[in-house]
Formats: C-alpha cells, sequence, structure tokens
C-alpha cells in the first residue's frame, strides 16, 4: 500500500509489507474499552477455553457446562480467554532540536511514529499520537483500523518544528488529557534543559507500559566542527564559545556517553525501556531488529 | 646576569610598543563564527567541566596569543643581550702547552714541584670544557713532546697529563709553538700566479704553563693562534746552582789539572755554601763557606794535580752543593777524567824541517806519537790499510795529496784534498792578509800580525767551511766538516821545492813563535790530544758522536740508572748516542772480547734553568705575552639562545595554526 512516492514520505511499501507482519506487545495486562484482535489474560467472553470454576450463585447461566453437569452431577462454569484491543500512545517531541540532522530528527521521529501506529491500526488497537509540546496535541485523533492509516499520516504532517512548550509541562498535559492505560512510545532527543527526570515522572505514575526511544543525530554523535565558534541553542538562543580541539571534542563525546549513561540508568530503575537510536539507522531496521528484541513488537 | 643595552630609546619604544599591539590586534581578530546546533546543553555541560581549570582554559584558548607574546619576549630580551661572568673556558680548540723543563722541578711553591702546581691548573681547566670542545697537550723541555693530540674525552687528556714527568732538560719552545702552529696555521703552496692555503686555518687557543725561563723566540708567528700565559712559581724561589763546571786539561794551563766551577745565587740576599768535590764518590776536597752575594756568582777552583798519576781508568767527578734549596738539580755536577791516550799522528811530507821542529816539543811528545813519512808512503799498502781502518788521528799532508781520504782528520799544507768538494784557485803573488778567526780552538792564542806569506791561493771548501786566515783575494786558510771529521787546509806552502830541489821559503810563519802553539793546536783539537778529560760539554738531551777503534762494531751504553743501550756503528763511523736525559755518569764499553770501556759525564748547566725567578710575561715572536695569576673571566652572552627560543616558538605557533585541531 503505497501512501505516495515522493521522497520524503513516512511510510514506504517495502516498510509497510514488513510492518503488516507485526503487532504491539504489552507487558502489562490492561482493560481495553473496547473488543479488540488483542488475546487478553483475562477470562471473559470469547471462542478460546480458558479454565473452570464453581458455580456460584449470580453468575451467568449461560456459561455453565451442561454437559459436564450431566456427568458429575455438579455445577462447573467455563471460563474463556477475554479479546481485547490496546492503548498505543506515540508521543512525538516537536521542540526546534529536533528539526536537526540528515535526516531531521522530527521526520525520524514521525517516521517512527507513523511506523508504530501503523502496527497498531492493522491490529485494530487504539491508537494516538501526539505531538509533544505543540498546541496541536489537544487535537490529536485516536485512531482505530486499518481505514485510518490517511488519517494518521495526514495528521503528523501537520507537525510543526517549533514546538516550544517545556518538555514537562507538555508531558504534564498529556497525562492530564489522557487516563488510559496501554503502550506509550515516547520519541524525543532528551535536549531540554530543565532535564527530563521530573517529566518522566509524570508518566511512570500512571500504569504505562513506557518506551523511550532516544534519537540523536549523526552531528550531535560525533560533531564535525574545527576552529573558533560560537554555538547558538536553536531552542532558547544561547550561545557558548568554543576553540574546537581533540581535547575538547573528547571531552564532549565523554559528556554525551554520561549523558546516555545517566538516561539508561534512570529508565531501567523506573521499568522504562530506553533506547538510544542515530537518525543513520533506518526505521524498517529499528522496528524489525532493536525494538523486537525489546519486546515492543512481534 | 647582566645586560647590554644594545638599542636606543626610540628603538625601544618601538619595540615595547609590538605586544600591547599584538593583544590588540588578537582581540580585534578573533571573530568566532556563529553556528547554530539543536541544543547547547551538552556544550555547555562540556565546558562546565572544562572550566574547573578555567585559567588553563583560557590560556589554551588563547595559545597563539601566548606564543605570539612569547615570541616578542625572546626578541627583546635577545636586543638586551643578556649574559654573565664566567670562568668557562671560550673556544672550540685549546692546546695546553706544559712546560716539563728541569727548572719545573723546582719545589719554591710551597713543597709542591712546579709541575705538580701546572697539572692542577691543567686539570682544572680541562673539567672547564664544554662537551664539544677539544683540547691537546703538548710539553716541551729543549724538545716537543705531544703527549695528546686533539681530543674530546676529558678523562683521555686527564690521564695523559697525570704521566707527564720532569725532564732533566733545559727550555726551548720553538719546537713546542711550531707543533701547536702546525694545525692552526697551515702553510701555503705558492705557485706562479698565486699561493694557495693548502689546509684549512682550525684557530686555537694556546694556553702555556710555564716558569717562562725559555729562550725566546723571535721568528714565530701566533697566526691563528690566541695564546695565554700562566706562570708557574714565585718571585723569590731560593736556589744556589752550579752552573758552569770545566776541568782544564794539562796542556792549557801549564800542566795543571783543574776543575772550575760557577756558582749562582738566585736567592735575594747574601748566602754562603759548602761545596765539595769527590771522586769516585770519595771526598777528595771541599771548600766551605762560599759567599755569594744576593743574585750574584761566584767562581770555585779544585787542583786536580794529585789525580793524574792514577789515572790508569776512568775517575767519576761529582762536584756538589751540600746546602738544599728549593731546586736540587743543579746542586750536583758530573765530570770524568779518562786516562789519557796519545794520539796516533803521520805527518807526510818531502823535509818539512820546521814541521818537524814544531811536532817534537815535550808537550806533542807526552800527547802523540808522531811518525814522518815522504810521499811515497801514500802508496803503500801499510798505508791504505792504516787510512782505511782509521789507525791515525791526524794525517798531515805537506805538498802532497792521497787518493783517497783516510778515515781520520786531516790537515793539508799547500794543497787540497783529492775530489771536487775543495777548490783552490791560481797562486797569486803577493798576499796581503786581512784577517784571522781568533775563536776557532786552531787559532787560539795565536798572533799573527807579522805573519808574511807570498804565494797563496783562494780556497773554497765544503758546507760549514770555516775561513781561519783570509787575504785580501779570498781564504786561504780554512777548515770544512768532512762526515764525522775535519780537514784543515791551507793553501800555501810553508817551504817550496823549486825544480833544482831547493827549498824556498815561501812564509815567515815557521819562525814566528805563533807557529808552534799553531802546529800544538792542531795536535790538540785535530789529533784528540784534548781526550784526558772527556766529553765535558755533554748537556742532557744532547745527541753524542763517540768515536771507537775501527773493530768495534757496537757499543754498550750504561745510563746513570742502569738502564744499558746498545748502539751500532753508524754510517759517518761514529756511535750516535741520544739517550742523554739523565745527569750523571755513562759508561761506554766496547762489545769486542777485549771490551775497552770509558765514560762520560752529562750534566744539565743551564744558568737559565738555575734562574728559578718566575719570568711575568713571555716575549714570543715580537708580542709581549702578560701572563694571568688566575683565570681570565669571560662573559658569556645568551642573546643567541633567545633567538633559537624564539624561532623554535615560531615554528610552534605556526604548527598549531595549521593543526589547531590536534589540540
Amino acid at each position: 500500500m503505497a501512501v505516495n512516492s515522493s521522497k520524503d514520505q513516512l511510510l514506504t511499501p517495502e516498510l509497510l509489507s514488513q510492518l503488516d507482519r507485526m503487532e504491539l506487545v504489552s507487558r502489562k495486562i490492561f482493560r481495553g474499552r473496547m473488543k479488540g484482535e488483542r488475546r487478553s489474560r483475562r477470562k471473559g467472553q470469547s471462542v478460546e477455553f480458558a479454565d473452570y470454576r464453581n458455580y456460584v450463585p449470580g453468575d451467568d447461566l449461560r456459561f455453565i457446562d451442561w454437559n459436564l453437569y450431566a456427568r458429575l452431577e455438579r455445577l462447573f462454569l467455563k471460563l474463556f480467554l477475554e479479546e481485547e484491543d490496546l492503548h498505543f500512545y506515540a508521543l512525538v517531541d516537536c521542540s526546534r532540536s529536533m528539526d536537526f540532522g540528515e535526516p531531521s530528527k522530527l521526520f525520524y521521529a514521525k517516521q517512527l511514529a507513523a511506523a508504530l501506529g501503523y502496527i497498531g491500526l492493522c491490529r485494530s488497537d487504539r491508537i494516538r499520537i501526539e505531538p509533544l509540546g505543540s498546541p496541536l496535541a489537544q487535537q490529536a485523533p485516536v485512531l482505530r483500523g486499518r481505514k485510518s492509516v490517511w488519517q494518521m499520516l495526514g495528521y503528523l504532517n501537520q507537525f510543526p518544528a517549533d514546538a516550544d512548550a517545556p518538555f514537562e509541562s507538555s508531558l504534564k498535559s498529556f497525562c492530564l488529557r489522557n487516563s488510559g492505560k496501554g503502550i506509550l512510545v515516547l520519541i524525543t532527543d532528551l535536549m531540554d534543559k530543565a532535564g527530563y527526570e521530573q517529566a518522566l515522572k509524570y508518566l511512570i505514575a500512571r500504569d504505562l507500559d513506557i518506551y523511550l526511544i532516544h534519537v540523536l543525530s549523526r552531528a550531535e554523535i560525533d560533531p564535525d566542527l574545527k576552529g573558533d565558534l560560537r554555538l547558538i541553542d536553536s531552542e532558547d538562543g544561547d550561545a557558548r564559545e568554543i576553540t574546537v580541539s581533540t581535547r575538547l571534542l573528547d571531552r564532549y563525546k565523554d559528556t554525551l556517553a554520561r549523558f546516555i549513561q545517566g538516561a539508561r540508568e534512570f529508565c531501567s530503575k523506573r521499568s522504562i525501556t530506553y533506547m538510544m537510536t542515530s537518525t543513520d539507522r533506518p526505521v524498517d531496521r529499528l522496528i524489525s531488529r532493536y525494538l523486537r528484541q525489546r519486546g515492543l513488537v512481534r | 646576569m647582566t645586560w647590554v643595552n644594545a638599542l636606543s630609546t626610540g628603538a625601544w619604544v618601538l619595540l615595547l610598543a609590538v605586544p600591547p599591539l599584538i593583544v590588540l590586534l588578537y582581540f580585534l581578530k578573533l571573530r568566532r563564527q556563529p553556528l547554530a546546533v539543536p541544543s547547547t546543553y551538552l556544550w555547555a555541560r562540556t565546558l562546565e567541566d572544562m572550566h574547573v581549570n578555567s585559567l588553563w582554559q583560557r590560556l589554551r584558548s588563547s595559545l597563539l596569543l601566548i606564543l605570539q607574546l612569547l615570541l616578542v619576549g625572546a626578541l627583546i630580551l635577545a636586543v638586551l643581550r643578556p649574559g654573565c661572568q664566567s670562568d668557562e673556558l671560550v673556544g672550540e680548540r685549546f692546546i695546553f702547552l706544559l712546560d716539563n723543563s728541569a727548572s719545573m722541578s723546582a719545589t719554591d711553591l710551597g713543597g709542591e714541584s712546579r709541575l705538580q702546581v701546572a697539572k692542577g691548573q691543567i686539570r682544572n681547566m680541562i673539567d672547564l670544557l664544554a662537551r664539544d670542545d677539544s683540547a691537546m697537550l703538548l710539553t716541551f723541555s729543549d724538545r716537543a713532546e705531544v703527549i695528546q693530540s686533539y681530543t674530546k674525552d676529558k678523562e683521555l687528556l686527564k690521564r695523559r697529563l697525570a704521566s707527564v714527568q720532569v725532564r732533566e732538560h733545559s727550555t726551548d719552545m720553538s719546537e713546542a709553538l711550531a707543533a701547536a702552529s702546525g694545525l692552526a696555521n697551515p702553510g701555503r703552496i705558492a705557485t706562479e700566479e698565486t699561493d694557495v692555503q693548502v689546509a684549512d686555518a682550525k684557530p686555537a687557543q694556546l694556553m702555556i704553563f710555564s716558569d717562562g725561563r725559555a729562550r725566546s723566540n723571535p721568528d714565530f708567528i701566533f697566526g691563528h693562534l690566541t695564546a695565554e700565559y700562566f706562570p708557574i712559581g714565585t718571585e723569590n724561589p731560593h736556589n744556589v746552582g752550579i752552573v758552569a763546571f770545566a776541568i782544564n786539561d794539562e796542556w792549557v794551563s801549564e800542566g795543571k789539572l783543574q776543575a772550575y766551577a760557577k756558582i749562582q745565587n738566585s736567592y735575594d740576599a747574601a748566602r754562603s755554601v759548602n761545596v765539595s768535590l769527590y771522586v769516585n764518590d770519595v771526598l777528595y776536597d771541599a771548600e766551605g763557606n762560599v759567599a755569594l752575594t744576593a743574585g750574584g756568582a761566584t767562581g770555585v777552583r779544585f787542583d786536580l794535580q794529585s789525580l793524574i798519576p792514577s789515572l790508569t781508568e776512568p775517575l767519576k767527578i761529582r762536584l756538589q752543593i751540600d746546602e738544599p734549596d728549593d731546586f736540587l738539580m743543579d746542586n750536583v755536577v758530573f765530570a770524568v777524567l779518562n786516562p789519557p791516550q796519545p794520539a796516533n799522528i803521520l805527518v807526510v811530507t818531502p823535509g818539512n824541517e820546521y814541521l818537524r821542529v814544531a811536532l817534537n816539543t815535550e808537550a806533542i811528545r807526552q800527547a802523540a806519537r808522531v811518525a814522518f813519512r815522504n810521499r811515497d808512503y801514500l802508496s803503500e799498502q801499510d798505508y791504505l790499510e792504516q787510512a782505511l781502518f782509521g789507525r791515525f788521528d791526524l794525517v798531515i799532508y805537506d805538498q802532497c795529496q792521497p787518493t783517497t781520504m783516510p778515515q781520520c782528520n786531516t790537515m793539508f799544507i799547500g794543497n787540497i784534498p783529492p775530489g771536487d768538494v775543495w777548490t783552490m784557485g791560481a797562486k797569486t803573488f803577493p798576499t796581503p792578509l786581512i784577517d784571522f778567526d781568533q775563536r776557532h780552538p786552531v787559532m787560539d792564542a795565536l798572533q799573527l800580525s807579522r805573519l808574511t806569506i807570498v804565494e797563496a791561493a783562494a780556497l773554497t771548501g765544503p758546507t760549514g767551511t770555516q775561513t781561519l786566515l783570509e787575504a785580501t783575494y779570498g781564504p786561504i786558510m780554512a777548515i770544512g766538516p768532512r762526515g764525522g771529521y775535519q780537514d784543515l787546509v791551507l793553501s800555501f806552502a810553508l817551504m817550496e821545492m823549486d825544480e833544482q830541489g831547493q827549498f824556498m821559503v815561501n812564509s815567515n810563519w815557521p819562525s814566528q813563535l805563533s807557529f808552534p802553539l799553531f802546529i800544538q793546536n792542531v795536535v790538540r783539537v785535530l789529533g784528540g790530544g784534548a781526550r784526558i778529560v772527556s766529553t765535558r760539554d755533554a748537556r742532557t738531551g744532547q745527541i753524542i758522536a763517540l768515536r771507537r777503534l775501527p773493530h768495534v762494531e757496537r757499543v754498550q751504553v750504561t745510563a746513570p740508572d742502569g738502564q744499558t743501550y746498545t748502539v751500532p756503528r753508524s754510517r759517518d763511523g761514529d756511535f750516535i748516542f741520544g739517550q742523554t736525559d739523565l745527569r750523571g755518569w755513562y759508561t761506554v764499553t766496547d762489545l769486542t772480547p777485549d771490551g775497552d770501556s770509558f765514560a762520560f759525564a752529562v750534566n744539565l748547566l743551564d744558568p737559565q734553568e738555575s734562574e728559578l725567578r718566575v719570568k711575568e710575561s713571555l716575549d714570543i715572536g715580537g708580542d709581549r705575552i702578560e701572563g694571568t695569576q688566575a683565570r681570565q673571566t669571560v662573559r658569556l652572552e645568551f642573546w643567541k639562545w633567545l633567538v633559537v627560543v624564539a624561532l623554535v616558538v615560531l615554528v610552534v605557533e605556526w604548527i598549531i595554526y595549521n593543526r589547531r585541531i590536534l589540540l
């Protein structure tokens, strides 16, 4: 199913063909609002038998196993596995810092969100993708079913690259607006000078299965700089003067490594699945290999 | 550290304005290129880490500025010409010229010998040599010796220096100066068009360590050598020494054998000393309280006449001053009295009665055996053998000529030796005399003012010929060398025989008193009649020609220290002996079955060496080199090093500018 043929298309036909076979997996048991195609560990109404239990007054008589009563003269209730839908949230950081790199981190993030959303739509999951920090987030549609793919992609393409709301307040706003449980994939570069820790705590408070995809561009991982420079922050205009030297670059890489390690440790202590990726890594590979290893898809 | 201002005030103002200008330009120049980045979050944290040592970071960021300031600073310092006084030796090549003559054994410097003091000073200077400096060590007495040629190995130099010993020789610096000058002033080859220098000159610092008691060298040219003189010794040394010693033979002193000595006082006060004479190490005579004025000299005389009867074997004579002083080498002199050996003299004459009479005096009869023959004898076998084997000490050819010259001294009267070495012009008449040489021993004490010669001829002889008697037209009597022998030639006959066989008188000399005296001198000088006192003139370091009988092929010489030397006969027929380094008696033994032996003595006897007062300056090659008491300090300048530092800084700055990413 080709979406469009332009170079900057979010989902390519090859990617779609891979995604068709996948499904989103949650490590937690969630109560869906509607019956979906997902088998739940919760016992309920479906065709798939799960177990027996003794009848107690008040139980639905329709689930009594009458054949067993004929043989044993005791009433047993047949229990079936419940099939339900899954809530999938994808939060895309739309701050200005995301609009860097080739391809830009924002494009990469939208591509990833679209791919994961597509998987969810194919499995009739409940999909909600929000641009973090943008007023557009208020209008984020809840999508369900394969037919909503066009709507999802159209919505993604509207994501601005100049959201200026702080990371923390954006996540807080999300948590207030959405009470449902499910899988949350946060795609961000974590470049917020106020820090990401407090913001993530809002999410932890919710019983969500959280995945944090940390996107960095090649220019951030291995900067190719020379000479006397005045670095200007794209978000707040902060300027830093540097004279590039091997020692400085080594120190920067050291700082980045500590930053990534800090984020990883923070997440692992709080049951957040952390994953750092570079925009150089193709989205299909990220999903089919790395996210599959981490159990987000199968 | 001292400074030399090399710039004017205006120049200083300009120069000092450079550093502020650089700082100004640095800040004007530095325009950082703006670059938008996603976030300065990580950069800020990185810079915070680095700001722990922010001063260093600031310095690093302005490294080029600092290097430029350093460069200008180094140049400013270089212009100030910093320097300091140092004892360090300045130069590349040094020549240590060390006097090891006899006088350097004097102990007037607090008990230590002068040589030891000089060696200590040289050792200190070797320590001051820079690593790349090279030095050589020369010693000199009456000859020079290269102890160590140019080397940079200081330890080797010190080892070689330690091996230098005093030699009992007199002092002559010329050979050492020539050796030192060899490298510094290479020779030149002259061609028709120009002259070419054969090698590059290697300037050197010549450092002379001596007491200055050396003969002057007016002809020496220093050229590329820079000389420094370090006087070794004191102004008032204590020394009384024997500076001359002679034993007169019995002829000259009318039958008396006497020993004469001259004693010199180098004290600045009057002294009196006791002098003892030993014969074969037994005290023979002594003279007590020989009075000497301050800086004066006096003579002492000993009568040895009573020794003549016992002269059957060599007697070893030793004269010594009994009081020790700072210089012991001149306190003892040696001599040998050898038994008299009559000279063997052949006179070939047609019948010269005057000659016969003159050779028949009592004195000559005692000293020589004289045989008279006519000219036919010259062709006899007996003569030929005896002449060939040198049995004669002197042959007098009166108006005749042998076919070959004999192996002995000769005297020709009215003829010249065969061959073309001597030439004689045509007989000339009359013969007015203009001069005669009274200094030669043959002419000693002759009074020739009334001498008349009728006919004579002008003579020319070999190189080294001395004219003894000269007429208006040229020399008519001369003495010339022939190997180890001497030929005395008179171009005029005393009596001539005419065609009728009648004798014609050619000169009035035979009838004068001076003639027998002349013949006596001839016998004594050429006939070896003075051999009763042997080689009285031998000095340490002198090469001695020993004359022995023809059948002796080798002789053995025993030095005073007991060392023996075997000397073969040289081509000239003499035995040349040069190892006369020590004072004392040397015994010569013929290496033949009969093993005859005789002795000779070697002495220092040099008034220059005995005069111990150190010279404050040296006169060499027309220059006066003042003595340096202590090492002169030199100013070591550092500006070259500062310029090198500035250049290095410039190179580093350039590298950093081009490869800043590396820092």
